[in-house]
């Protein structure tokens, strides 16, 4: 059913009034589910199909960076990992974080480049954001792919406490998404704001 | 200028391309006055980003690499400033490469409609950095003064260093930006690279430190002898000729320069259609 559809049958019909959008802001937003649908699945789409590198891309990144870490701090700073065999330890954190970063990023630019979007339609503007976190969670997914193929080749497995794992993430996005949701509108009065997060920092970078 | 008659002819960009590029040098200096203005005028937050992003990364890296790792630095250098001279350097080779390496996408409306070489605009994108690079300089100036060090004699070559840095980083940027025009994936991997340098060049720590069965794989990366290299002219510390790595670091800086313009020419003359 599309969102046209939708809005048809709904028993109450779409009525923009003012102060409309602030009232029933959360039942809007559940009413516009399909849209999240759709424009997390364009972005996704854009992300791995039409990417010469696609899928290849969400694997190399964060498997060279595992390479590089374990190098830089399990050879060179000689730092210990409690038993953990290196690699495993730096993936593990470096999936949360990659999640995190991507979310803000990706939120943070959202508004700006769905600008045609916006100026055209009346629909609960958290949506865009929240469609740029759905493309990073996918990116997530996929990086966990290579950790669960690592810990058998490292002879680790996972205890219980994998149960925890799903709200652990969810958290990591919604982190990404709270302070993503701050630099997306900052970032339409002043365009600047995107700069801290292009340039070379490790602290603040994706 | 005024004298100057251009005749758009078949072939005439082949012909006198490099006579062209010196001709249009105008253009390359009024591209960069615009980036230059509109990154530390029209930007709320101004130049303080310029000064604010590397020495963040410095007291970071500190951090890491001195108080949690415990390493030391070459030849006893306060380990801060030991970060900051590679900083300096990584921080200049980053944003050339990451401005050049968008250069073309960001003037696409005058790639799309004048002749002029296109090899300007990527080119003009030197200006931003190497202002960046006159606003932090004085830091780095002050903590050798707070540490007391000395500049060495060999100082007279920090400027090639930096030239080789430039160099580098725009026949990578050179490279990235055409490859941009026809596949914008590229944006990707941009960060990807500045990032994955941050910690693959011997800033946060000394290229010594690297295990040597590494060292050969580690010299690929065209940064290491300009960090060291700098490091060794501004602060008189370690050896950056030590072993034949250096070598391969020059040759990788060198092939990058040649294959970015030899593949920006072959490429340029369809940036119009494509972008």
């Amino acid at each position: 059913m599309t969102v046209a559809e939708k809005v048809a049958e709904a028993e109450e019909p779409l009525v923009l009034e003012p102060g409309g959008a602030d009232r029933r802001f959360w039942r809007d937003l559940w009413h516009y589910r399909d849209l999240f649908v759709f424009l997390a699945w364009r972005d996704i789409a854009v992300r791995y199909r039409q990417t010469i590198v696609g899928m290849a891309w969400a694997l190399l990144q964060p498997a060279l960076t595992m390479v590089l870490f374990t190098v830089v701090f399990g050879r060179i700073a000689h730092l210990e990992a409690g038993g953990v065999p290196y690699p495993l330890l730096v993936l593990a954190g470096l999936i949360p974080w990659q999640l995190f970063s991507a979310s803000l990023t990706g939120s943070g630019d959202s508004l700006a480049a769905n600008a045609g979007l916006i100026s055209k339609v009346y629909f609960p503007r958290m949506i865009i954001p929240m469609a740029a976190v759905a493309v990073a969670a996918v990116n997530a997914l996929v990086a966990l792919g290579l950790f669960a193929a690592l810990m058998p080749w490292y002879g680790a497995w996972p205890t219980w406490r994998l149960v925890a794992l799903p709200a652990l993430l969810v958290l990591a996005c919604l982190q990404g998404l709270g302070a993503g949701l701050v630099t997306a509108s900052l970032g339409l009065r002043c365009r600047r704001t995107r700069t801290p997060k292009t340039a070379s920092n490790p602290t603040l970078d994706r | 200028m005024a004298k100057y008659q251009l005749v758009l002819e078949a072939g005439r960009a082949d012909r006198q391309y490099w006579r062209d590029l010196w001709a249009f040098r105008e253009l390359m200096f009024q591209l960069a006055r615009r980036d230059v203005a509109v990154h530390y005028k029209q930007t709320v937050i101004g130049g303080f980003w310029a000064v604010a992003r590397p020495l963040v990364t410095v007291v970071i890296l500190t951090v890491v690499f001195s108080r949690v790792a415990g390493l030391e630095a070459d030849g006893g250098v306060w380990y801060p400033l030991f970060i900051l001279a590679g900083m300096l350097a990584w921080q200049f080779f980053a944003a050339i490469l990451g401005e050049s390496s968008n250069s073309l996408l960001n003037n696409a409306n005058l790639v799309s409609k004048v002749y002029f070489p296109r090899l300007l605009v990527p080119l003009s994108a030197l200006g931003v950095p190497l202002l960046d690079l006159l606003v932090l300089s004085p830091f780095l100036v002050g903590m050798m003064v707070y540490a007391g060090v000395i500049p060495p004699w060999q100082l007279v070559f920090a400027p090639l260093f930096l030239l080789l840095a430039a160099a580098t980083a725009l026949g990578i940027g050179f490279g990235l930006c055409a490859l941009n025009v026809k596949y914008r994936d590229f944006r990707y991997v941009i960060p990807f690279i500045l990032q994955f340098g941050v910690y693959a060049s011997p800033i946060g720590y000394a290229t010594s430190r690297m295990p040597p069965d590494y060292q050969g794989l580690y010299h690929l990366n065209p940064m290491v002898f300009v960090i060291d290299g700098l490091r060794w002219s501004v602060l008189g510390v370690g050896d950056p000729f030590a072993g034949g790595g250096w070598l391969v670091s020059l040759a990788v800086s060198l092939a990058a320069l040649l294959a970015g313009v030899r593949y920006f020419r072959r490429t340029e003359r369809t940036f119009a259609d494509v972008i």
